[in-house]
């Protein structure tokens, strides 16, 4: 598992890429990616090397949605494999962020 | 005969107790010989063994390194139960102890 | 420099006399003992932080005085350093062989010797703090365990409120599941019938636990009370949503059973796939999560909707959280949905199924360790759920509340500036206990009327403005605006029951002091509605059995009675 933060367009979008299984082990790593940028407007959860997520992903991707403002939050999921996929239909997020 | 260099610096370590520790180790090893024929009478070469060595780490302690050396041949003999050597040995020993006596004596 | 207490033990009084003097310069307390036998009695009564042992003593030699003392110090770790003259491998390996921790060669050296006294005090301190932990975390565990035993008795109290035990439902849930977040409630309807809900909360261990407790008091209490399976949702989030932290939740399937349509309708929010079995048929339904889990969205934007399937006599569901999905076994593969599905499928008859899947889950684990729970409920159609254990009560509770009685309220303006009224309408309702079982969608007619009435009404807003997305957006700025605005208006709340005790009619009449509309027009043009406005008026058409718009169209009565044909 490992988390990395990147800078686009910018400054203002977040590009956060998760590889690996991605469950609670990366819960640390996940928060200080987007707890340590600043004048991001735009997330990127890129699930492109995410093999596997569990329902504390979950739980870190509504801290995400909550830490960019909730309801006002512009998330974008991507390159989610089809497991991947699978468990964030069945929790029915695309309701809460932008799934690609 | 004695190290005198090594007995100096133990003077240092023991300071006001340097002389009672010179006093104590003539007083054990003159009883030792005595203790080492008795048993050596009886051919019990184990508590012959077991008192020369006790003569060979005080011995090395108060830097007689010589008398020391010359025990740890006597608790070989000992070890190796040669009643035949043993009493010429213990007697050289004896011997070699009483110079070192008389040098301790006359430097405390 | 911290004093330690050091044991010398040689009969060499020369010996010891010099080593217990560099000892005692480097800072130590020094006891000694001139033979075996000493040495252990004064390890007894001392308890030196370090031994210093000569092998070659009369009486008790070394070695066995060492013996005797590690046995003394038990699970301490007293480090016995050997004294010795000896330099050939194996008396010093014999040395270390009789518990001996090390050794060290006469003549000493004094830098080595005190490097090793202090090497060993930190060992022991090490093993010291070592000990402390580890009785500090059994006693901890100790602790845990018994809270876990009290907390799962009250858990019990309140969970066995109901009827998981009723024959209609098979279930497996692991005795301390309550502490692994699955929570499994069933309980009987007032009206007959039966209310299911299997949760699975993230995370483990008391926050699981917690967020159990108020679920499942909310769920036996508003069941019994007569609510809708809905409302008791919509409640439950609520709750969760209020004393759960961001990022936790409660994944949920939730069934209502209706024998006495012969039907049954389930919401299920982030929960795997489950399946509908025929009595008399081979065909597998399959139920779907539609929903973000419970927990997870605000009251406002929380989506109850259920979905009603017929389901006969007989007929069989089955409902499961993700511990069985995920069961692992020894090389660490999931059991998976493929597996499952094709065990339901080949069962030979629908009441295999339930059987078949433990023992295949079962056979698949083979008793390697599982992170999960693999709670399963399986749920049969049976008519007698239709006649209720306890309708002597019940009834006599649908019975009671407020029969006949009205009530208005008017808001000005002042007031509907800050002031939502639709809570307070509801509550007074829910007095009724008739209406309690459509609670959710009288809820929903009565935002919506005074929505209409307010903001068309005393607002002036047009609800055409909502029919694009800029407009939508448009038409919130302009609301915001006119209501810090507003100076003057009014909504006038009138509500009318009356009952004859197992039914009853409301009568909710909305008047706003705005120019009303061409409600003749409107009639007309119906039908032609679009995506963003307008979207409670089907439901109100769905639950009302009138709706009547009066005066320049600033007055709306309707009327519902109640029990509704269908409580969808």
């Amino acid at each position: 598992m490992s988390v990395r933060a990147s800078l686009a367009g910018n400054g203002q979008e977040l590009v956060i890429q998760v590889d690996g299984r991605f469950d609670f082990s990366a819960h640390q790593e996940f928060r200080d990616a987007y707890e340590s940028a600043s004048q991001v407007r735009k997330y990127i959860v890129d699930l492109g090397g995410a093999t596997y997520l569990d329902s504390s992903a979950l739980g870190m991707l509504l801290l995400l949605r909550d830490h960019a403002g909730g309801d006002h939050s512009e998330i974008s999921i991507t390159n989610c494999n089809d497991d991947v996929r699978k468990i964030l239909a069945i929790s029915n997020f695309e309701q809460l962020f932008t799934i690609q | 005969m004695i190290d005198i260099e090594s007995l100096n610096m133990l003077k240092d370590i023991m300071e006001e107790e340097f002389q009672p520790l010179i006093e104590l180790y003539i007083r054990d090893s003159d009883r030792r010989f005595p203790e080492m024929r008795m048993a050596l009478s009886e051919g019990d070469c184990e508590s012959v063994r077991m008192t020369v060595h006790s003569l060979k780490g005080a011995s090395s302690n108060v830097c007689a390194v010589d008398l020391a050396e010359q025990a740890y041949t006597v608790e070989k003999m000992a070890i190796d139960g040669a009643l035949d050597q043993l009493p010429g040995a213990i007697d050289a020993l004896e011997q070699s102890y009483q110079q070192v006596r008389q040098q301790l004596n006359t430097l405390v | 420099m911290t004093a330690y207490k050091v044991l010398i033990a040689d009969d060499n009084s020369v010996d010891r006399k010099v080593l217990s003097r560099v000892v005692r310069n480097q800072g130590n307390e020094v006891i000694e003992a001139t033979n075996g036998f000493e040495a252990v009695d004064i390890f007894t009564e001392h308890r030196p932080d370090i031994v210093l042992m000569d092998v070659m003593m009369p009486g008790l030699n070394g070695k066995e005085a060492t013996r005797q003392i590690k046995s003394i110090a038990e699970e301490d770790f007293v480090p016995v350093i050997f004294l010795t003259s000896l330099s050939d491998a194996q008396s010093l390996a014999d040395c270390l062989e009789s518990g001996g921790d090390d050794f060290l060669t006469k003549p000493y050296n004094h830098v080595v010797l005190q490097a090793k006294i202090d090497s060993y005090h930190r060992m022991s301190e090490m093993h010291r703090t070592l000990l402390n932990q580890r009785d500090e975390i059994a006693r901890v565990n100790r602790h845990m365990l018994q809270e876990q035993r009290v907390a799962k008795a009250v858990y019990d109290n309140v969970a066995h409120a109901g009827c998981l035990t009723s024959p209609n439902i098979r279930y497996e849930l692991s005795p301390l599941a309550v502490f692994n977040g699955d929570v499994l409630l069933a309980a009987r309807k007032p009206g007959g019938g039966m209310h299911v809900l299997l949760g699975d909360f993230t995370g483990h261990g008391l926050p699981a636990a917690i967020g159990a407790m108020p679920m499942a008091d909310i769920f036996y209490g508003m069941t019994a009370k007569g609510f809708g399976l809905r409302e008791v949702l919509r409640e439950i989030n609520q709750k969760l949503k209020s004393i759960l932290p961001v990022g936790f939740f409660c994944c949920a399937a939730a069934v209502d059973l209706a024998p006495d349509r012969q039907a049954a309708s389930v919401w299920m929010g982030g929960v795997p796939d489950c399946y509908l079995l025929r009595n008399d048929g081979e065909r597998i339904e399959t139920l779907s999560s539609r929903h973000l889990p419970l927990g997870v969205m605000s009251a406002d934007k929380f989506n109850d909707q259920m979905t009603e399937f017929p389901m006969a006599n007989g007929d069989r569901l089955f409902l499961w959280s993700d511990g069985i999905i995920e069961a692992r076994n020894s090389d660490g593969e999931m059991f998976g949905q493929e597996r499952l599905i094709n065990v339901v499928r080949d069962s030979a008859h629908a009441s295999d199924v339930y059987d078949d899947i433990q023992r295949a889950v079962d056979e698949f684990v083979d008793g390697s360790e599982q992170d999960d729970d693999t709670t399963l409920i399986e749920v049969v159609m049976d008519d007698a759920l239709r006649e209720d254990n306890e309708s002597g009560v019940t009834k006599a509770g649908i019975s009671q509340g407020p029969r006949d009685w009205s009530m208005e309220y008017r808001l000005e303006a002042s007031t509907l500036k800050s002031f939502n009224p639709v809570p307070l309408m509801n509550h007074i309702m829910m007095e009724v206990p008739g209406l309690r079982a459509i609670g959710g969608q009288l809820y929903t007619v009565v935002a919506e009327l005074f929505s209409n009435a307010f903001e068309h009404g005393v607002l002036g807003l047009q609800s055409s403005m909502k029919q694009s997305p800029d407009g939508f957006i448009e038409y919130y700025r302009q609301r915001e605006k006119r209501v810090a605005e507003l100076e003057e208006g009014f909504v006038r709340i009138n509500m009318h029951h009356t009952g004859v005790g197992e039914s009853g009619t409301l009568t909710l009449t909305l008047e706003d002091s705005g120019d009303g509309f061409d409600y003749k027009r409107h009639d007309r043009e119906e039908g032609s509605g679009n995506n963003y406005s307008g979207r409670g008026i089907p439901l109100i058409e769905s639950i009302c059995d009138s709706i009547e718009y009066r005066g320049k169209g600033n007055e709306v009565s309707v009327v519902i009675h109640w029990p509704l044909e269908q409580a969808t």
